[in-house]
């Protein structure tokens, strides 16, 4: 060990100019975001990408070169490096060059800590922010490990990596030319699955070859290693068609259904379209879910309407999936509101039922299953209009107003970060993404009149990780109308000011599946909005 | 004792042959020189005999270890130095043998200061502003500061001026006068080579030639030079242990490799009666040459 760490303080000893140079240009990227976080509109593209250079140019291609020049004056694949001829084994050589590699996997952690700490990260903050910057320099420095072992100097390193890329490109050419159907994207969970072969490959890869190269310094054998390893890699990407991800647990479970209450409350006929005779009318049905607890509400997968008559015939009809359930349970928690609980479902009424409603009363029930989400308010920031910069504040900057497309009758407001904190997950831009599946919403809420406005549209226009600190500019797009709830006011810019921007969390909290009935009913009339309560 | 030992040992590079069934001894204690023309495969031998190449077949033992077994303890008894070594050019010669220091339990700090003054070498320097004769000297204090058993010279004239050349030599000569330890170099500077060895091997075309003490070997080779009475010239049929035989006019000359009283007797005799008959000694450079024209043109005669 002794001797690893002297071949490891003469390595750092000779690279101390490059790792000065690699630090100024790291903390010279987070000086910059900050300047950035807090420039006014007209300075935040100059700063962007100065911001963007130094940490997506610079750095990456600094530690790859690094890697290089951990491996540059004890070169594994050369016959006249001085080390061979030295009593240096090489396991003592590569432990000592793992040593310098960990450290430079290290080190942007070491630099970046005090700047986090500064920031106000919090420990979950702290971890995952650490835990960013080490998968992307473990990417780096993976990448870059199995060019340098068969690198016998820098030029030659240089001279591999044009080459490593230029191969990329022709396997990719090769791909496209060879599968027409590349533009047909794989589905989320088969491509992240086929990122973790991938990554296996090459990490097996890479770790296979320097241990051929540091151990018997068999460059041609390190090659065929890497070739096999491409090879393999280009393989999975033309046929891997599996999720590997363990079973996942039923989006419902029937079991349940007994402990999962559901009591039918009523079915509300909308008008049948006038013109529009083969359009079937819309029936809303709502249920009271005494299951549910406070701060909880439903999403609903489906529900299955069964309608059946005095003669024994019977109807079905499957309601597909709610999308956006949890919006009413959201602006009433926003707003204080303690109902009930209740779940809404919305179907078309099909033909023969709806003819047949008309003349004798039928016995409905429903099958309901759905997720449970447990809502929670995790921000609520005020809102400055204008160029005020609140760097260190809570809050969030609207720029500028711009009446978006009429169609859409909408306004779109791109709002600035105003505080960096590590966001994971696109469009997590003003707080820390709680989980990766649990949706988000965000609202417009003044307190004053009471009103709230819900987000339709939440989009990241321009984002920058300095160092795990996502600066991003956010659009949020708020369209009132029937879809949604809430409305413009008149004078827009003074209620926005009185208002506050809340995003809301619905944390799953389980799923659930239970029936209802209600007692034979028979509608009288359709020719305009009629609820029928049994 | 051998310290060095081949046998039928052969070392390709892609098709071409670089050693081929190279046989070699080299016995403890001595300064061995294995000399060869450019090409002859000095290098590659040196190289396959410290495990910086991978033998294709045969065996090479090199202090009585397998060369692709040696490991850092046997290391710790060679030394090795070479035109083609990438010293790590950015340290300075203080540098170097700090950092050198600590790999070896036998480094003798009285001799690193001894020989860093004998050489002149400022220690502040770093080695790529150091003249190659500095450089391989720095490479030469930095393998002998730790007494090894073997010290290994590749090529370490190549390039030196003749001061340095003879500083080089005398620093040599003087730590080997030390300590019991065998030297083997390759060079095909074959005035240094004399001036330093016991030993000399030539390497031609990736095999041995012969391997002998110096004495023995300028005791065999002599340059007969013979002024005959008439036109006889008794050429005919030479002997094997004739390398050339040149006559111009009624002066002949003739390379004889295995010299002896006798053999002069019998050519007298047999061959040269009446001439006047002169043996000269030969230099290590003449044999060197004699012999490498007598191989070149037997590599003529079998491509042709």
């Amino acid at each position: 060990m002794n001797l690893s760490w002297h071949i490891m303080r003469k390595d750092l000893f000779r690279l101390r100019w490059i790792l000065l140079l690699w630090i100024i240009v790291l903390v010279g990227q987070l000086a910059l975001g900050d300047i950035q976080s807090a420039i006014v509109e007209e300075g935040f593209s100059l700063y962007y990408w100065i911001t963007f250079i130094f940490g997506a140019v610079f750095l990456p291609v600094m530690s790859f070169g690094l890697v290089m020049g951990v491996q540059d004056d004890d070169p594994v694949c050369d016959t006249d490096a001085f080390w061979i001829t030295r009593p240096i084994a090489g396991g003592r050589l590569l432990a000592a060059k793992a040593g310098l590699l960990v450290l430079l996997w290290l080190l942007p952690i070491l630099i970046t800590a005090p700047w986090w700490l500064w920031h106000g990260y919090d420990a979950g903050q702290l971890s995952r922010a650490a835990w960013h910057t080490l998968k992307v320099q473990a990417v780096i420095i993976l990448l870059a490990v199995p060019l340098a072992v068969i690198s016998r100097n820098g030029s030659r390193f240089v001279l591999h990596g044009m080459l490593a890329v230029a191969g990329f490109l022709f396997l990719e050419l090769i791909y496209w030319v060879s599968h027409p159907g590349f533009r047909v994207p794989l589905a989320p969970a088969v491509r992240e699955s086929l990122s973790w072969v991938l990554i296996a490959l090459w990490v097996m890869g890479a770790l296979t070859m320097a241990f051929i190269q540091y151990r018997y310094r068999r460059t041609r054998q390190t090659i065929v290693v890497m070739v096999w390893v491409i090879l393999a890699g280009f393989a999975a990407c033309l046929g891997w068609n599996w999720d590997l991800h363990p079973q996942k647990p039923l989006l419902v479970d029937p079991e349940q259904a007994s402990s999962f209450p559901l009591e039918f409350q009523s079915a509300t006929l909308a008008p049948e379209p006038v013109g529009n005779p083969g359009v079937q009318p819309i029936v809303t049905t709502e249920f009271k879910a005494p299951g549910l607890r406070a701060g909880e509400a439903t999403t609903v997968t489906s529900v299955t309407h069964d309608f059946r008559w005095a003669d024994g015939s019977f109807s079905k009809t499957l309601t597909p999936p709610v999308e956006h359930a949890l919006i009413p349970a959201c602006v009433a928690l926003i707003l204080g509101q303690r109902g009930e609980p209740r779940l809404q479902t919305a179907f078309r009424l099909p033909a023969e039922v709806h003819a047949q409603l008309g003349h004798e009363a039928v016995q409905y029930s429903a099958v309901v299953a759905g997720q449970i989400s447990r809502l929670e308010v995790v921000a609520e920031v005020p809102v400055t209009i204008g160029g005020k910069s609140l760097r260190h504040g809570a809050g969030v900057r609207i720029d500028y107003f711009v009446p978006f497309l009429q169609f859409h009758l909408g306004l779109v407001i791109p709002v600035s970060e105003t505080k960096p904190v590590f966001a994971r997950v696109t469009p997590a831009w003003f707080a820390p993404k709680p989980a990766a599946a649990d949706p988000e919403f965000y609202f417009l809420f003044n307190r004053r009149d009471g009103r709230v406005l819900q987000a339709t549209v939440v989009r990241d226009d321009a984002t920058l990780d300095v160092a795990t600190v996502r600066y991003s500019r956010a659009t949020l797009s708020f369209a009132p109308g029937a879809a949604v709830h809430g409305s413009f006011p008149d004078d827009l810019r003074s209620w926005l000011v009185q208002a506050t921007l809340i995003k809301v969390v619905a944390h799953a909290a389980g799923s659930f599946y239970g029936t209802a009935s209600a007692a034979p009913f028979k509608l009288t009339e359709n020719s305009a909005a009629t609820e029928r309560t049994p | 004792m051998n310290i060095i030992e081949t046998h039928q040992l052969c070392r390709k590079y892609g098709r071409t042959d670089a050693l081929r069934g190279l046989d070699l001894s080299v016995p403890a204690g001595n300064i061995f020189a294995l000399i060869g023309a450019n090409g002859a495969g000095k290098t590659t031998a040196i190289k396959v005999l410290m495990n910086l190449l991978e033998p294709t077949s045969g065996d090479a033992r090199v202090l009585g270890v397998d060369s692709p077994k040696l490991g850092p303890r046997e290391r710790q008894q060679i030394g090795y130095v070479s035109e083609n070594q990438k010293l790590p050019d950015w340290m300075t010669v203080r540098q170097l043998l700090d950092y050198c220091r600590p790999f070896y339990p036998t480094w003798d700090r009285e001799l690193e200061a001894r020989l860093l003054r004998e050489f002149e070498l400022p220690p502040h320097r770093k080695l790529k502003h150091l003249s190659r004769g500095m450089g391989m000297k720095a490479a030469l204090l930095s393998s002998l500061a730790y007494r090894p058993k073997l010290l290994v010279l590749d090529e370490p004239f190549s390039g030196l001026d003749p001061l340095v050349r003879d500083e080089f030599i005398r620093g040599i000569l003087e730590v080997s006068q030390q300590s019991e330890w065998t030297i083997f170099i390759s060079s095909h500077d074959i005035n240094e080579v004399e001036q330093l060895a016991d030993w000399v091997g030539l390497i031609d075309n990736g095999r041995m030639d012969f391997a002998e003490p110096i004495e023995t070997l300028q005791a065999r080779f002599r340059r007969i030079e013979v002024t005959l009475p008439g036109n006889e010239a008794g050429l005919s049929a030479p002997p094997a242990s004739w390398l050339a035989a040149e006559r111009e006019g009624n002066f002949v000359r003739i390379i004889e490799s295995r010299f002896s009283d006798a053999s002069l007797e019998q050519y007298r005799r047999e061959r040269f009666a009446g001439a006047e008959v002169a043996v000269k000694p030969m230099t290590l450079r003449e044999i060197f040459v004699a012999l490498a024209r007598v191989n070149r043109a037997q590599y003529s005669k079998s491509a042709a």
